[in-house]
């Protein structure tokens, strides 16, 4: 009998698998007044465009998620977006994310992320990426403000990781690649130690392919603050994504100074804040802050890729 | 009425909700397995689940058969569970083989023992094994699934093998 058969014990559990079914009712069954979908599902129709994406069809421009009002303008606004892309085009509708992780969870990730540093570098190797499968890692350094480690594919592929005591710290890992405006205390908040953190991946030509980042704010005690950063080299298509007003307190778009423009959103004590382009994301999300003190705050932040 | 509108006005749908519901039926099991070899959480994984079908649903590409839907639910599954590793900064600790409470709780300690020994090893190890030792997929057939040539196929399988041999003290 082959050993591995006995992996017919598993199974998808009937909940999945309802779900699932249910994807189909949720394309095609009209919505009563205000369609939500949950923000797994959001997700998934964002992951399901990038399998669709014409590169660089989008040109430099904003695609930011769409804020409409009703359901006439977002009928409207998916047609546009859909006849835009000139592919089949899943839509999300956005719904206040109540899954986003709390400051205790971003802080035991990264207490659990700095103690196994080396270890997991040691391990040699699962760190995955889509476009790659990363064999050889090794830890490069685990002393000082600065962490590095290193991961290389058998095709050649390298990528790096930092993780930085402060975000000031994450511009001394490859300047002549990436930089950052990174306040050092902003809000009455402080970075979380050890919460900045950066990643370069380079193909086997030694070509950017893409850099993500975050960096982390709190004072400790309830209020923080999070972004996330991506930079792709390809273009991307990060799909439709609309903003029904009546589903968040507070639904605004914010242009920084610098010209990005944000949409925020606020649901409870939670805000949310987005830009996005072709090339580059900014995704952030606060506890305990305004949306004016979020404003403030992601304007203040801006990632430069040198490439 | 925007939903039911776009969709079936959207050309190129090649799928009837028979054929999806039939897909999750049939190859809902299969894809499971994949996603528990590879995803560190239940959670991630039945999010990849439900990304797999959604893909399905809107997936343009006509299917020849059977078969070939399922050769692309398996890609499909493994790319979910990669992509997933990617996006998200929380996932950069590796995966380590022990499954979590949840999952074992439901299987026997023969099967736990099992997914744990596959799940030690590296995704391109456990894809070649799942493939060709479970799914019974030909070398040929695996390298065309996973896109990577026929030699590659036959040396992960080979340390694949090695490895889980150690790791279960028995022959497979």
């Amino acid at each position: 009998m082959n050993r591995l058969e006995s992996l017919n014990e598993i199974s998808a559990p009937a909940g999945w698998r309802a779900d699932a079914s249910a994807l189909w009712a949720q394309r095609v069954e009209a919505p009563a007044h205000r369609r939500i979908l949950r923000p797994a599902l959001i997700t998934a129709a964002v992951l399901c465009l990038l399998a669709t994406t014409v590169a660089g069809a989008w040109g430099i421009r904003s695609m930011n998620p769409v804020i409409v009002h009703d359901e006439k303008e977002l009928q409207a606004a998916m047609d546009t977006r859909g006849s835009c892309s000139g592919s089949e085009t899943a839509v999300g509708v956005a719904a206040p994310n109540e899954e986003q992780p709390s400051l205790e969870t971003f802080l035991h990730d990264s207490a659990e992320l700095t103690a196994h540093w080396t270890e997991d570098a040691k391990l040699g190797g699962n760190t995955v990426h889509s476009r790659q499968e990363w064999h050889l890692t090794r830890c490069v350094s685990s002393e000082g403000p600065l962490w590095e480690r290193r991961a290389e594919s058998l095709e050649g592929w390298q990528k790096r990781q930092f993780a930085a005591e402060g975000p000031e710290r994450l511009n001394e890992a490859e300047p002549e690649t990436i930089t950052a405006a990174l306040p050092g205390e902003a809000r009455g908040m402080s970075p979380v130690p050890w919460g900045s953190r950066l990643e370069l991946i380079r193909n086997a030509d030694g070509e950017l392919e893409g850099a993500s980042s975050m960096v982390a704010y709190s004072d400790m005690t309830e209020r923080y603050f999070q972004l996330e950063y991506a930079y792709e080299a390809e273009a991307v298509d990060w799909g439709g994504v609309f903003v029904p007003v009546g589903a968040y307190d507070e639904a605004l778009t914010y242009t920084a100074p610098d010209g990005r423009e944000f949409v925020i959103t606020a649901y409870g004590d939670r805000t949310w804040a987005s830009c996005v382009t072709p090339h580059e994301t900014y995704h952030a999300y606060a506890i305990g802050l305004t949306t004016e003190e979020t404003a403030q705050f992601v304007g203040e932040i801006c990632y430069t890729v040198h490439s | 009425m925007f939903y039911a509108e776009r969709s079936k006005k959207k050309e190129g749908a090649v799928i009837t909700q028979q054929e999806f519901n039939q897909a999750i039926e049939r190859w809902g099991d299969m894809v499971t397995r994949i996603l528990l070899i590879r995803c560190r959480e239940p959670r991630d994984a039945e999010d990849c689940f439900q990304n797999v079908f959604l893909k399905l649903l809107t997936c343009k590409k006509p299917f020849r058969d059977s078969e070939h839907m399922k050769a692309w639910l398996i890609r499909t599954a493994i790319n979910e569970a990669a992509d997933l590793n990617r996006r998200c900064w929380r996932r950069r600790v590796t995966l380590c083989g022990e499954l979590p409470v949840e999952w074992a709780a439901s299987l026997s300690q023969d099967t736990v023992d099992l997914v744990e020994a596959i799940r030690s090893l590296s995704p391109p190890l456990r894809d070649v094994l799942y493939l060709h030792c479970y799914e019974g997929y030909s070398v040929a057939e695996a390298a065309s699934i996973l896109h990577i040539p026929e030699g590659t196929v036959k040396s992960r399988l080979s340390r694949a093998r090695k490895a889980l041999r150690e790791a279960l003290k028995e022959e497979l």
